[in-house]
């Protein structure tokens, strides 16, 4: 039988009027980008070469429309889970939660797929505009595809994260507010800082610009995007095989500490 | 109302300690047995809440244990699940769902097979008489209503013990008795039923046992011990308490006072004890013997929530003797 907190999760945001509103800003936001893509580059041809390329606006709407929807995930879907805990127990209905068969893994995983549900469901709401793109030719299918697949797996493990800080505390507030800054910190903060480190640093060997890439920015949710942009056009993912490896790993143990931080959040007293 | 496989509830020298240093439970035991309605009464703080909370899994005890079905729900508390059911207080329901989704998630989530989920809840619906309101949003509906539906929560897991924290709260006359009428028929089909309640009146109507709890401790009775029966209480723990209404109380004192009871008059209504029935008939005759009118002879019932403030006056005023004395020390 399906898990019935992800059976509630799915009843209670189709519901949700934010849920509809959010979707209706990731469409609308979408279109305004490829409609401002399409112009910048329609522009930027006629005003150099008189002759407009079809497969670069395709390449262009493409990468804006997956740098836009890993973007939006990375605000949407915190925000769609971060308090998910938190406000069972403002609510008061952690106790009845507890006090049944159901087991705190399965409840923490309830709520991580109804929030990952979400992502999914974003996600599809891209895919006419990147099938849209694709007709003007640009990178292959299997490029496309896996980009909105590390999306997606993006989008979990910021819903994990978003789910374990939320056990940590009983004010829904606090627990978005931590999950802000934390998130803050990793994706906005965390380069930039690296980035300080080698400019500070730039007569230092390459070991010691590679260390600091692998400790700031190699497990940032926006580096497999910007690697693969770099190849552009097809799936090439050997020249960053090790550090997209070593990011993805760093998400999944992430996601996996974070989903623990969960469950055991749900063992803890409700007083 | 199906009936249940008898169940007992045991909790043995509960120590409960929150994080802020209040000691909630000191040295609790307690013994419900099946079939059993238990009541527990007690100032707000009393640690009643907390009792309900440790007996159910939710809180952890620093010392002692609980056990239900054999099964010690200290060490396993998500065992605690399958024997006992626990409607806290406050309810918590969700809002943002209709009434019937609201049972169909709790129905869901204790694994009640898919073919039985609709069955079972129509027959906690008639039950609870929710029919009308299933398919409004829980947030639409009464205080009262909320509180039904959380019972019937607790009712679809079948559980064969029932905790239940104020289920009387905010309801009004008629939702009171009938929550209580409902209560009453769920131990009268086997189930081991503990009630917390403030509302004393319809807790002695219902309770078959009680015990007063304050500061986190038992707090004895007249009787020396801090349990005891609806019988008892209705009785008196050591005389029962005759009232006569005569038409002159200072003779019928004075007649009562040669066959050797110690009668109080108040008005032309005067009261005294009596160890038996026969000992108060004696009174009786006697005084019509002297000439006395006697409009009215009863037996005086003694209310629990009277009973109550007296035992927990007291109390606090030992426990302030004791506080003054250790803090001359």
């Amino acid at each position: 039988m399906m898990n019935p907190l992800y059976w509630l999760e799915l009843r209670v945001r189709a519901r949700e009027k934010r849920l509809w509103l959010i979707a209706l800003f990731f469409v609308v936001t979408l279109g305004i980008i490829s409609g401002v893509v399409i112009i910048s580059v329609v522009d930027w041809f006629s005003s150099y070469t008189r002759t407009i390329e079809p497969v670069s606006i395709g390449e262009g709407l493409i990468w804006t429309t997956l740098f836009c929807q890993a973007g939006l995930l990375m605000i949407l879907a915190p925000l769609a889970t971060a308090g998910r805990i938190s406000q069972e127990r403002e609510q008061r209905t952690l106790a009845a939660l507890i006090n049944s068969p159901a087991s705190a893994t399965r409840i923490a995983l309830g709520k991580l797929w109804g929030a990952w549900t979400f992502v999914i469901w974003l996600g599809v709401l891209a895919l006419p505009f990147l099938f849209t793109a694709t007709l003007w030719g640009g990178p292959s299918w299997k490029l496309i595809l896996g980009c909105l697949g590390l999306n997606l797996l993006a989008g979990l493990v910021l819903s994990a994260v978003s789910l374990g800080i939320s056990g940590l505390f009983g004010r829904s507030l606090t627990a978005y507010l931590v999950t802000g800054s934390f998130l803050f910190g990793w994706i906005a903060v965390l380069p930039m800082l690296g980035s300080l480190a080698m400019a500070f640093n730039h007569d230092s060997n390459k070991a010691f610009q590679e260390l600091v890439m692998y400790l700031t920015m190699y497990h940032n949710p926006f580096f497999p995007l910007m690697a693969l942009a770099g190849s552009f056009t097809e799936w090439d993912a050997g020249k960053f095989f090790i550090p997209l490896a070593y990011g993805v790993g760093v998400w999944v143990l992430l996601g996996a500490l974070s989903l623990l931080a969960a469950v055991r959040s749900l063992k803890r007293e409700v007083y | 109302m199906t009936r249940v496989q008898p169940t007992s509830l045991n909790l043995v020298d509960i120590w409960k300690t929150y994080p802020n240093g209040i000691e909630a439970l000191r040295g609790v035991s307690l013994e419900v047995k099946p079939g059993e309605v238990f009541g527990l009464v007690g100032p707000n703080g009393a640690g009643k809440t907390t009792l309900l909370k440790v007996a159910g899994g939710l809180l952890f005890p620093e010392t002692g244990n609980v056990t239900c079905a054999g099964v010690d729900i200290t060490r396993r508390p998500k065992q605690a699940a399958k024997y006992i059911g626990l409607m806290p207080d406050p309810l918590g329901v969700y809002t943002d769902v209709s009434a019937r989704e609201y049972l169909e998630f709790f129905a869901r989530l204790q694994d009640i097979p898919f073919d039985q989920i609709s069955g079972k809840i129509d027959h906690t619906v008639e039950l609870l008489g929710l029919a009308p309101w299933l398919d409004d949003e829980v947030e639409t509906l009464s205080a009262g209503w909320q509180r039904r539906l959380a019972l019937g929560r607790v009712l679809l897991a079948d559980t064969p013990v029932l905790l239940l924290d104020e289920p009387a709260a905010g309801l009004d006359v008629s939702a009171r008795s009938e929550l209580l009428a409902i209560v009453r028929r769920l131990a009268e089909t086997g189930r081991t039923v503990a009630v917390s309640s403030h509302i004393l009146p319809e807790l002695q109507q219902l309770a078959d046992r009680f015990a007063i709890i304050n500061q986190g401790r038992w707090v004895n009775t007249a009787s020396g011990q801090p349990f005891f029966t609806r019988a008892e209480l209705e009785r008196g723990f050591t005389m029962a308490e005759w009232c006569l209404r005569c038409s002159r109380p200072d003779n019928a004192v004075a007649v009562l006072a040669r066959l050797g009871f110690n009668a109080k008059s108040a008005g032309n209504t005067l009261t005294f004890a009596a160890a038996d029935d026969a000992a108060a008939s004696g009174a009786l005759k006697a005084v019509i013997a002297d000439g006395v009118d006697v409009y009215e002879f009863y037996r005086r019932q003694v209310e629990l929530t009277e009973m109550v403030l007296q035992i927990l006056r007291e109390d606090n005023q030992s426990s302030g003797a004791a506080n003054n004395h250790g803090d001359r020390k």
